[in-house]
């Protein structure tokens, strides 16, 4: 929202107004939102790591320096080739030269491996959100607020894309189409089944929202469409699809991850999580760290999402609808 | 064999003798002490004492076979199982590890043949009393039948050797529809005789094979032949489930009299199939119940190696022998960039075959490869390399190849790999950048790798091949690896490198037509370093075969015939009443 919408939002903004918490003041919603979001440990607990996550990913270069590995560099005195590649020494070769440890057999350094994972499943899995977020909400809305034939043929159009067998149609996908730059592609295909669910929700919203007072009034006033749509509707289920997008990171993660974990993910040498981890299984008796470090990262990347998600979604749609 | 099996992982490592090796690098062709520093027991080493008679022997696998018939077996290990237990041939392997394995002795045959006319006329008499699985006799006609399925179209997949070495062959598809061939004859039921379109000095060893074992007419059922060979060995297929299950049990009407190779031990044999590499890796370490009387088909993979060297009851019951292939990087040299030899000649240089040693299981389980024939064919010792230099790669030398061909920057290519040769390929990518090349790595699931890699249209710049000689004899490795006329549009094996050369295929015609044995051999391996010159492959690794066998087996070795793999003729139980589970 912005100030240009922050009239509408008075009379409309039902969901925000109606949450446990004190009235808010009519131009500060943000810093309602903050203010609770920060003041809960969990919540604060989780948009920190989400943060650093972040910030991890973005510098994963810096950091791989810092570390003074690259993450494809071979580093064959690290591991013992008489012992099929085991890393030396205890808990998977971590030193002061190789901080995490590194990856048997080929002697990389699970530090730079990691952050650099990190940037991989990230970037597919936000750029694959984006594509979600705007498809579904497109969608959703001019279902929802047109009605009629485009709501039938958006609608069964949301239902097909949900019967599909994702999963296979995109494992498919990925070793059909070669040639392409598989970050694109992964993004692509994880996003273009994950858009009618959010969809559905906005339809809702958009649904109920069609006949208040202050859509009518606007319509009343001449408005167009677009206008009414960017300006009254839109603005009014910004909260939802807010939460709803928050909730998707995670498991748009952990797609990626199963994706790479499928042997269908990014191309090698370049790591992510999943790979990582499909990898790590074979040596889980005899180099289990090598196992446990990418699967943390994982794991507190989609806790941190999905606390803040929640977290999120009970501050901007209290009563709304779960995906 | 043919080609080894590229299934799941192939790779492996071990070491034994940490304490002896430190820090040895195999630089060039140094051979070193092959017994000191093996990872299992010692080459030609029985694992287990010698067995007693009974029990079930399960052998546990993660792949179906690719052939049990006959006529289309042709995959190192399985046909080690397919002639040692359902099948018997004219001549055979002996059953003893080390070099005493590479010796024939006649099977089905009294003696191992005898040649005329300069070796292209070959006859072999059969023995007396000779029965199938049923008790009817073999006869030389069932095996004439057989070697002319091997010429059917639809009964791919098998040993050549016919097709290559018969006279009068032009055209022939096969009996199944009621044609025979004229050069194979037999004047009665047990003798059959060869006419060779030239002379072939080893036929002896050319009917070890799969080809030269009988199958009566009467028996054909075509393709479903596969599910069911009609035995003429110690055991009979009692069930068989493909990828899932096979049970072998004892054919009664196997005499052990006219067969001095099969010991034939266990009263049951079972393969159970379809099993996870490292579950069965950890079935067998943990030896329990049935599973101490259980073997394993497939290599041990190279993250259970931590689990076996270090506790030495375990290590005992590794087998590593020496699978007598040689591991190449094909080089695609029907179109840019390997059309240009001096690139290829660069990527003997850029390669670090170091690192695909480590890659592939480590300096214990493998050596670095000099040359194209391995050592078994080259006198038992490794050629000296034509490209000397580290087997890290002599990045300098590399570079100025590439400035040569006008490649200074280096270029971008590809290679298509199986899943489970995933992090050779990286280290191939790798130790490429160093020079500038970027590689590019497709990875196919395993199952389809050879038919990607043998679509010559759509072929990769670059693959991973091996070749296994069939039999000790370079005649069947360097014309099945480089010799352009065996190229084929779809299921190109072998030549993987597309790789044509006219004055390679004169001078491979001339050395087989040679009948001196000794003659060839020197002249094959000076062909091998003429070829290197010309370099459509990079040869990497020589390999072992780690192996490891369940605390109740004996009488295990691998065998050096077929690629170190158990030789099933000889295996059994140490105490059969532990089987039974």
């Amino acid at each position: 929202m912005n100030t240009v919408t922050a009239p509408a939002t008075g009379p409309g903004d039902a969901p925000a107004a109606g949450g446990p918490g004190s009235p808010a003041p009519p131009d500060a919603p943000w810093r309602t939102t903050w203010r609770r979001l920060w003041g809960d440990r969990g919540s604060r607990t989780a948009l920190i790591a989400a943060v650093l996550l972040i910030l991890v990913a973005l510098t994963a270069p810096l950091l791989s320096r810092l570390g003074g590995w690259s993450p494809t560099a071979f580093d064959a005195d690290a591991i013992d080739p008489y012992l099929g590649g085991l890393p030396h020494g205890p808990l998977g070769g971590i030193s002061a030269e190789h901080w995490l440890g590194v990856e048997p057999v080929t002697g990389r350094d699970l530090f730079a491996r990691v952050v650099h994972g990190a940037q991989v499943s990230l970037l597919i899995a936000f750029a694959a959100t984006a594509i979600v977020v705007v498809t579904g909400t497109a969608a959703g809305i001019a279902a929802g607020y047109f009605g009629g034939r485009v709501d039938t043929v958006l609608s069964r159009l949301m239902d097909l894309t949900m019967s599909f067998p994702s999963l296979i149609f995109m494992i498919a996908m990925m070793s059909v189409a070669q040639d392409v730059n598989r970050v694109v592609l992964m993004t692509v295909v994880i996003g273009v089944f994950g858009w009618p669910g959010i969809a559905r929700v906005v339809r809702a919203e958009a649904l109920s929202l069609r006949h208040r007072e202050f859509v009518e009034a606007a319509r009343a006033c001449g408005s167009g469409p677009w206008r009414i749509l960017t300006r009254q509707v839109l603005p009014n289920i910004s909260g939802p699809v807010i939460a709803y997008t928050t909730l998707l990171i995670p498991g748009m993660i952990s797609t990626e991850a199963a994706l790479s974990f499928l042997g269908v993910g990014v191309r090698p040498p370049t790591p992510s999580w999943g790979q990582m981890i499909a990898e790590a299984v074979a040596y889980y008796e005899t180099d289990p760290l090598y196992f446990v470090v990418p699967s943390v990262f994982l794991f507190v990347a989609v806790l941190a999402f999905t606390v803040l998600g929640d977290a999120l979604r009970d501050i901007l749609d209290p009563q709304g609808g779960r995906p | 064999m043919s080609r080894r099996t590229r299934m799941l992982s192939a790779s492996l490592s071990t070491s034994l003798a940490l304490a002896l090796l430190g820090a040895c690098t195999a630089q060039g062709g140094g051979d070193r002490d092959p017994d000191g520093r093996q990872p299992g027991v010692a080459t030609g080493t029985v694992i287990g004492g010698t067995p007693k008679r009974g029990g079930t022997l399960t052998v546990l696998s993660n792949q179906d076979f690719a052939h049990l018939d006959p006529a289309r077996n042709w995959v190192m290990p399985t046909m080690d199982f397919g002639t040692r237990l359902i099948y018997r041939t004219l001549t055979t392997f002996r059953a003893e590890p080390g070099k005493k394995g590479s010796e024939i002795v006649p099977d089905l045959a009294t003696d191992l043949g005898r040649s005329s006319d300069g070796g292209r006329t070959w006859t072999f008499t059969l023995k007396p009393g000779l029965v199938y699985e049923d008790g009817t006799p073999i006869r030389a006609r069932d095996i004439k039948y057989n070697v002319e399925r091997s010429f059917a179209p639809d009964l791919a997949g098998g040993p050549d050797y016919a097709q290559r070495y018969l006279a009068d062959t032009e055209g022939y598809a096969g009996p199944l529809d009621g044609k025979h061939l004229d050069s194979i004859r037999t004047p009665d039921d047990r003798t059959i005789v060869f006419s060779l379109r030239r002379p072939v000095a080893e036929f002896s060893y050319t009917v070890t094979l799969p080809t030269f074992s009988p199958v009566p007419a009467s028996r054909e059922k075509g393709v479903q032949y596969d599910l069911r060979p009609f035995s003429s060995g110690p055991y009979r297929v009692e069930s068989y489930a493909r990828g899932k299950k096979l049970v072998l049990v004892r054919n009664t009407h196997w005499d052990a009299a006219t067969d001095p190779v099969r010991k034939a031990y266990p009263d049951r044999i079972v393969v159970i199939q379809g099993l996870k590499g490292g579950q069965i890796d950890d079935r067998i370490i943990e030896s329990a119940g049935v599973d101490a009387s259980a073997v394993e088909w497939s290599d041990l993979q190279p993250s259970s190696v931590a689990k076996v060297l270090p506790k030495p009851g375990i290590r005992q019951r590794l087998s590593a022998e020496r699978t007598g292939c040689t591991d190449m990087l094909a080089l695609n040299t029907s179109r840019a960039p390997f059309d240009d030899p001096k690139l290829r000649l660069a990527m003997q240089y850029a390669v670090d075959k170091e690192a695909q040693v480590t890659a592939n299981g480590g300096p214990a389980l493998n050596d670095v490869a000099t040359a194209y024939l391995p050592p078994s064919l080259t006198g038992g010792r490794a050629a000296a390399p034509v490209h000397d230099g580290p087997a890290t790669g002599d990045v300098k030398k590399a570079e100025k190849l590439l400035a040569e061909a006008g490649r200074a920057g280096g270029f971008d290519t590809t290679i298509t790999v199986s899943t489970g040769d995933k992090t050779r390929a990286e280290a191939l990518q790798q130790s490429l950048s160093r020079v500038g090349i970027r590689l590019r790595i497709e990875t196919v699931d395993p199952s389809v790798y050879y038919d990607t890699i043998g679509d010559t249209a759509g072929a990769p710049d670059m693959a991973i091949s091996g070749w296994c000689p069939d039999y000790p004899s370079a005649a069947t490795f360097l014309p099945f690896v480089f010799d352009g006329r065996t190229i084929k549009p779809k299921g190109n094996q072998g030549n993987v490198s597309q790789f044509r050369d006219k004055a390679v295929e004169r001078r491979m015609d001339e050395i087989a037509a040679m009948a001196d044995a000794t003659a060839a051999n020197k002249a094959w391996t000076a062909l091998d370093r003429e070829i290197q010159r010309t370099s459509p492959a990079v040869p990497l690794l020589w390999e072992r075969k780690p192996l490891l066998v369940g605390d109740n087996i004996a009488g295990a070795f691998g065998h050096p015939s077929w690629t170190g793999q158990f030789d099933f003729a000889a295996i059994g139980l140490k105490d059969p009443s532990r089987s039974r589970g």
